[in-house]
């Protein structure tokens, strides 16, 4: 026999995301049928008693109080549920009121008061404000983390021309990865130090080469992101030169990796000049860019970010590395269970610069045209997250969409990315894995094989436990390879198996 | 054996004394505050607001970067409330020439205060057609920054036509869908009978509601709608005791078509600002609160175009129960 129960919390105020959020977690708590947590207006009080939550609520409850409203196997799990829910108001408050914890500056010059040696300041305001709050951190000499979006390519340049100006760094608009002295800024993953300094105009990008310099054995000095649009014709590459021009003055950087999709023509010759004269080996990786322009410039070609890291890790490492563990994949091995028909490859990514890669793969594998059918898509991108978070945070549109291709009779294999380290969440392979089943489960029934095919970008001392994340993909399994070039590779493979043996019966 | 310090009192020993100098006084509050006498009781401290109880209504003291409030007195420099020893239920008094609470050492100097008006400006020399055009474009861009909670999904709904906007949007959407008939038909009663049940629901300190309500209202009063001020102050007269202070004393305000400089900026910019200007401002309107200004903008953006064909049945399909996951 359940029971319902109340608890009220007097003149207490959240704001409604928090409200949320607690209330999905005491839901979740063991022995809570549902619970809901509302200010106690008529308006939402009538809804607590249509949910059935409202029997033996105090009467006194008025429009300034918050009251827990639950169902519950029995009277202890509802106390240990109410319980649940004042530690997590309570820490809510202390977090909205600072309570217990340092001053938390509202301003850059509050900031600056509070901690006078800060020479970086991170910004993620929406993109309205961000550039006036960038002007003015580097007016005060501070190197800028742009973080926001939505910043126009005028304050883009207007603030990368101040920063060259004032010898400061801008990274961004639109940054989402670096390591400073390392020092984790936005998405960015737990890699080992070293001598490899990096500038990516490519956030995953600048992820999957850190962190595969960390598989190869190899270390980051500094990884320095400028932001999407860096080398647009526009923008000119300002921050890509100011940061290898400082990472050739690094005493710690001993190797310098760029890492962009194609430049603008012009400013790929500028950056190639640039490395041309560098006192420093370079690596090159413009995603799809000419390697032979990079060759003749002096400097070294990656094509992909595996190959970038693997020359730059040879660099630093004295001789040239073997192929990290992992293998390629068998395709036939995978093409097994699929059917005439199962043609394409449903690529689901959350990172925009390993979708890029992805299609320069296939591309380069299959063909411009057969490449172009397959259906590559970066779940991070801006029509895919309106009013929710970025797939690297919440794998719900990923799961949808996972769910989709097993549903769809043309596609033969699933490529993911699984993306590890600070702000992703917090199991990103656990997450996906019953969409995987179901989409498996759709194939079956439909007589259909399905293969699934990822990479982890992340390194062994992410905080989501690299190793346990590949077991969980192992284990409902997922094809892993060591990189998502290869990873785009094998994919591309298994549809090439099964076009070259007319598909199997 | 010492008796323990009441806590105000240690709390002040721990603060040095906090003056401030007040920037700007809403007008609708800036003869009652300079009279000398009154006294309030603290009621909310938050970063950059203070609430306190005044009479029947809530004064706000806020940081001049928050933008004016009818309620409210703006203040430099922009020092943390919830830093400076500030306790619920604290005793608040006003001379005519300064706001003080003693019992933290906090002082707002009056004097040099410049006077800002709450109400609403009216837009005129647009057609139905052109107002509508506009409010079609801002929330286009509102949906796209849309929150997944409050009201967000009813931007999304409104603007695509097919977006499951979650049972708090459907109940929304209903109520408002029959207000805006009522509006259009000159129904004014009607209209406000309508609109109770938005008052106080849904999540948050100002409840989404409310929010949307604020916005209603704000958007009849730039586009001069008949029924403004009828129909605004009929929800002020609602809202009494039925939703939180803060929501309360924004409705109230709303009453008489009085809204915070945020509100202002937003109505104008929808009806004449450049693209950019009003890209700007529906990105700063989504800043506001949790998910306050995805709800406002709900109730501005039906509320500029509410005569305009159409908008009441794009509301009931939003409304409608078979409104689910797409």
């Amino acid at each position: 026999m359940s029971v319902v129960r109340q608890r009220v919390f007097r003149n207490a105020y959240r704001d409604s995301v928090e409200l949320m959020r607690i209330a999905a977690e005491v839901e979740r708590f063991p022995g809570v049928i549902r619970a809901g947590l509302v200010m106690c207006t008529p308006a939402n009080l009538a809804i607590v008693a249509e949910a059935g939550l409202s029997e033996g609520l105090d009467p006194t409850a008025g429009p300034n109080d918050m009251a827990v409203a639950l169902a519950a196997d029995d009277d202890t799990a509802a106390d240990a549920a109410f319980e649940r829910a004042a530690t997590l108001m309570r820490g809510a408050a202390a977090e909205a009121a600072g309570e217990g914890q340092r001053f938390v500056p509202t301003t850059i010059s509050e900031a600056l008061a509070d901690l006078p040696g800060a020479n970086v300041a991170l910004i993620s305001t929406p993109g309205t404000y961000a550039t006036a709050e960038a002007m003015k951190a580097l007016k005060r000499g501070l190197h800028v983390f742009l973080f926001s979006d939505n910043v126009s390519i005028e304050d883009e340049i207007e603030l990368k021309q101040l920063g060259v100006l004032k010898g400061l760094l801008v990274m961004g608009p639109d940054c989402g990865t670096a390591i400073l002295d390392g020092v984790p800024l936005g998405f960015a993953n737990e890699v080992r130090r070293g001598g490899v300094g990096l500038v990516g105009a490519s956030g995953t990008g600048l992820q999957q080469v850190t962190c595969l310099l960390d598989a190869f054995g190899a270390g980051v000095s500094q990884a320095i992101g400028v932001g999407g649009r860096d080398l647009h014709e526009e923008v000119g590459g300002l921050m890509m030169l100011a940061a290898l021009e400082r990472l050739v003055a690094d005493q710690g950087t001993e190797v310098v990796v760029l890492v962009s999709k194609p430049p603008a023509p012009s400013v790929a010759a500028k950056v190639l000049a640039a490395a041309s004269t560098a006192t420093k080996p370079v690596v090159v990786n413009f995603l799809g860019g000419d390697a032979e322009a990079i060759r003749a410039s002096g400097a070294h070609a990656g094509t992909t970010f595996e190959e970038a890291a693997q020359v730059a890790a040879g660099l630093i490492l004295g001789s040239p590395l073997p192929p990290l563990e992992d293998g390629h994949g068998n395709p036939a091995e995978l093409a097994a269970g699929l059917v005439p028909g199962q043609d394409r490859i449903a690529g689901l990514y959350s990172g925009g610069s390993l979708a890029s890669e992805a299609k320069v793969v296939l591309k380069g594998l299959l063909g411009a045209e057969v490449a172009g059918a397959q259906q590559i898509i970066d779940l991070g991108d801006d029509e895919y997250t309106v009013g929710r978070p970025h797939p690297m945070i919440d794998p719900r549109l990923r799961s949808e969409k996972i769910e989709e291709a097993g549903g769809d009779s043309r596609v033969a294999v699933i490529l993911l990315d699984i993306v590890l380290g600070y702000a992703s969440h917090p199991d990103p392979a656990g997450a996906l894995i019953p969409a995987i089943e179901a989409a498996r489960e759709a194939a079956r029934r439909d007589g259909r094989g399905l293969a699934v095919v990822a990479s982890l970008c992340g390194t062994v001392h992410d905080l989501q436990g690299f190793v346990g994340q590949r077991a969980i993909l192992a284990d409902a399994g997922v094809r892993l390879v060591a990189s998502n070039a290869r990873a785009a590779r094998l994919a591309g493979l298994v549809v090439q198996h099964t076009a070259m043996r007319g598909v199997p019966a | 054996m010492k008796a323990p310090e009441p806590m105000t009192t240690a709390a002040a020993g721990a603060f040095p004394l906090r003056r401030f100098a007040a920037t700007r006084i809403s007008q609708s509050i800036g003869s009652r505050l300079r009279m000398p006498g009154g006294e309030g009781t603290i009621e909310g401290v938050y970063r950059s607001v203070v609430n306190i109880r005044w009479g029947e209504g809530l004064l706000t003291v806020a940081h001049e970067g928050m933008g004016g409030v009818p309620n409210g007195i703006l203040v430099d420099p922009p020092i943390a409330f919830d830093q400076i020893g500030l306790v619920l239920g604290m005793r608040a008094q006003c001379d005519g020439t300064a706001l003080r609470v003693p019992g933290a050492s906090m002082v707002v100097f009056l004097a040099a205060a410049a006077s800002w008006s709450p109400a609403m400006p009216v837009v005129r020399g647009l057609t139905m057609a052109g107002r509508s055009e506009r409010a079609e474009q801002a929330l286009k861009l509102a949906a796209e920054q849309a929150p997944p909670v409050g009201l967000g999904p009813l931007l999304v709904g409104l603007m695509d036509g097919r977006t499951s906007v979650g049972s708090l949007g459907r109940a929304s959407a209903r109520s408002l869908a029959k207000v805006v008939e009522a509006l259009a038909e000159g129904q004014d009663e009607r209209a406000i009978s309508a609109a109770l049940p938005l008052i106080g629901l849904g999540p948050g300190a100002t409840p989404s509601g409310d929010d949307l309500l604020v916005g209603l209202a704000a958007g009849l009063a730039v586009t001069d709608h008949p029924l403004a001020p009828v129909f605004a102050a009929g929800v002020a007269r609602n809202a009494r005791g039925s939703t939180t202070s803060v929501a309360e004393s924004y409705l109230l305000h709303a009453g008489r078509l009085e809204f915070s400089e945020h509100v202002h900026a937003a109505a104008v910019a929808v009806l004449t600002g450049p693209e950019a200007e009003l890209g700007r401002a529906v990105t700063a309107a989504m800043a506001w609160g949790a998910t306050s200004g995805a709800d406002l903008l709900v109730g501005l953006l039906v509320g500029i175009q509410s005569s305009a064909p159409g908008v009441a049945g794009r509301l009931r399909a939003c409304g409608d129960e078979g409104n689910v996951a797409t």
